[in-house]
């Protein structure tokens, strides 16, 4: 009985929470510009200081944010929304997006990125502070300063985590850089220690074969083979060859 | 003629009985020997007149020295032969303890050559390379053993008085060097004894005759091995 009623409760959750149907909303194709508003909801001047102000905060600090405007969800829930339109149009790395239904609520925010995971940002965190930057902007009187404060405070929050993310590259490169450094010290100390004790290994290898070489060859003894005797004047032990010589007068020979 | 009261040693010994012997008594030879003439290093000469010999004469063809003529010259006894006889003095105790210390270098190098190193002073007139092959053959030997040692010796004698320097070797050691090696040596002496004294001098003529009786040695090897293999082919 009770997993009958588990089930009955698993299917009413998938029909009022699950994923919308596409027939009622369908996202709009990628636009070319970070400014989507096919309502023409911002007069010609405003879409174009946006999309100016938003490319140049992605080609400058790298945070991509895109502008959203919609008439109409068709009921879809518009935090689904703006995750969608992340997942789809959003970089990769690192973007956020700001939706506004004109007349409907809103401004809603969402960010998004590989750059988030590694910046291990905690999402009940990242929950927070998009409730939080919400309902700043929401406390604007027009929706146009709802706008401005939507986009102005998500471009600060991803242009901090953006460089959160460049300090941790920047520290990571450096630590990466001085462990390189101290193994290449390292390794140079190693093999200059090496070919130290190597030169002195040779060295005195070398010295010690001269040394031994020289020891052998002045303690080596020599025989001579024992001749027969010319005996001559009748001596018996020597024939009186030999050498004089005169020296220079001196009387210190000592 | 010099007499025995003019260099006296403290030993003595009957020097006649020497050259009383006929050559054919004298102690005979071992039968593995090599001929000296053809292992020679040089000729040999009659130590009275240097007339060279062309064989091994007992009487000298030219001046008719013998052996015996030298008992004559020197009549005095003479002592038993050491390897050290400062006769005269010459030598302080550094001098000597440094001279010893090559002897004692040589002798491990050389085991067959003994040396005698005699200072003494002699007369003008005595002839000193006579009074080395008088004093080398009469200085009385205790047995068979001293006796051949005998003629592996090399008498070094500084006369002082008249600083003249003669070296004399026993038979074995003749085909070693010839005259004219031993007399290098000893203008060796002379050359340092000129400059840096007689000791440095004597040093020197040992560093010499290490490196004149080490050639030797190859020499000699070289003469044998070849005599041998042309034998054994």
């Amino acid at each position: 009985m009770m997993r009958w009623i588990f089930a009955v409760i698993l299917m009413l959750s998938a029909l009022l929470y699950g994923e919308p149907e596409s027939s009622v909303f369908s996202l709009p194709d990628k636009p070319a510009s970070l400014v989507c508003d096919p309502a023409q909801w911002l007069t010609t001047h405003e879409s174009r200081e946006w999309e100016s102000k938003l490319e140049t905060w992605k080609n400058d600090v790298g945070v991509e944010i895109h502008l959203v405007i919609l008439p109409n969800l068709h009921g879809t829930p518009p935090e689904y929304v703006v995750r969608e339109v992340a997942r789809r149009w959003g970089d990769a790395e690192l973007c956020g997006v700001v939706l506004l239904v004109p007349d409907g609520g809103g401004p809603w925010l969402w960010w998004q990125g590989e750059v988030i995971e590694k910046v291990q940002l905690d999402p009940r965190a990242q929950r927070e502070m998009i409730l939080r930057m919400e309902k700043k902007s929401r406390s604007e009187l027009t929706e146009r300063e709802r706008l401005g404060s939507a986009v102005q405070q998500l471009s600060d929050t991803l242009r901090l985590i953006n460089a959160q993310w460049q300090r941790v590259n920047h520290l990571r490169d450096k630590w990466n850089d001085n462990i390189f450094e101290k193994w290449s010290q390292e390794r140079l100390q190693r093999r200059a220690r090496w070919v130290t004790v190597g030169t002195a290994a040779i060295f005195l290898s070398l010295l010690l074969v001269w040394w031994y070489r020289r020891q052998w060859i002045h303690r080596r003894k020599h025989f001579f083979p024992r001749v027969t005797a010319q005996r001559r004047f009748g001596a018996p032990y020597a024939g009186g060859s030999g050498a004089v010589v005169s020296l220079p007068s001196s009387r210190s020979s000592s | 003629m010099p007499t025995a009261g003019r260099f006296q040693f403290d030993s003595t010994v009957d020097a006649e009985e020497i050259y009383s012997e006929p050559v054919s008594d004298l102690p005979p030879v071992e039968s593995h020997s090599y001929p000296a003439k053809r292992l020679s290093a040089g000729a040999l000469f009659c130590p009275d007149c240097r007339v060279r010999l062309d064989q091994v004469v007992p009487v000298c063809p030219s001046c008719g020295f013998t052996g015996a003529r030298t008992l004559n010259l020197f009549p005095s006894n003479a002592p038993a032969m050491h390897e050290w006889m400062d006769q005269a003095a010459c030598w302080n105790e550094g001098s000597r303890k440094k001279i010893l210390q090559w002897l004692k270098r040589l002798r491990r190098r050389f085991p067959q050559i003994h040396w005698c190193l005699l200072s003494i002073s002699l007369p003008e007139d005595v002839r000193l390379r006579l009074f080395n092959f008088w004093f080398l053959n009469v200085s009385p030997v205790a047995d068979a053993e001293e006796a051949e040692r005998r003629t592996w010796t090399i008498l070094l004698t500084y006369d002082v008085t008249h600083d003249r320097m003669a070296v004399t070797p026993g038979y074995q050691i003749e085909p070693l060097l010839a005259d004219d090696d031993w007399e290098d040596l000893l203008i060796t002496v002379k050359s340092f004894a000129r400059e840096r004294g007689v000791l440095r001098g004597y040093l020197e003529f040992f560093r010499e005759a290490e490196k004149k009786l080490v050639e030797a040695s190859r020499r000699m090897n070289d003469l044998i091995e070849h005599r041998e293999g042309g034998r054994n082919s």
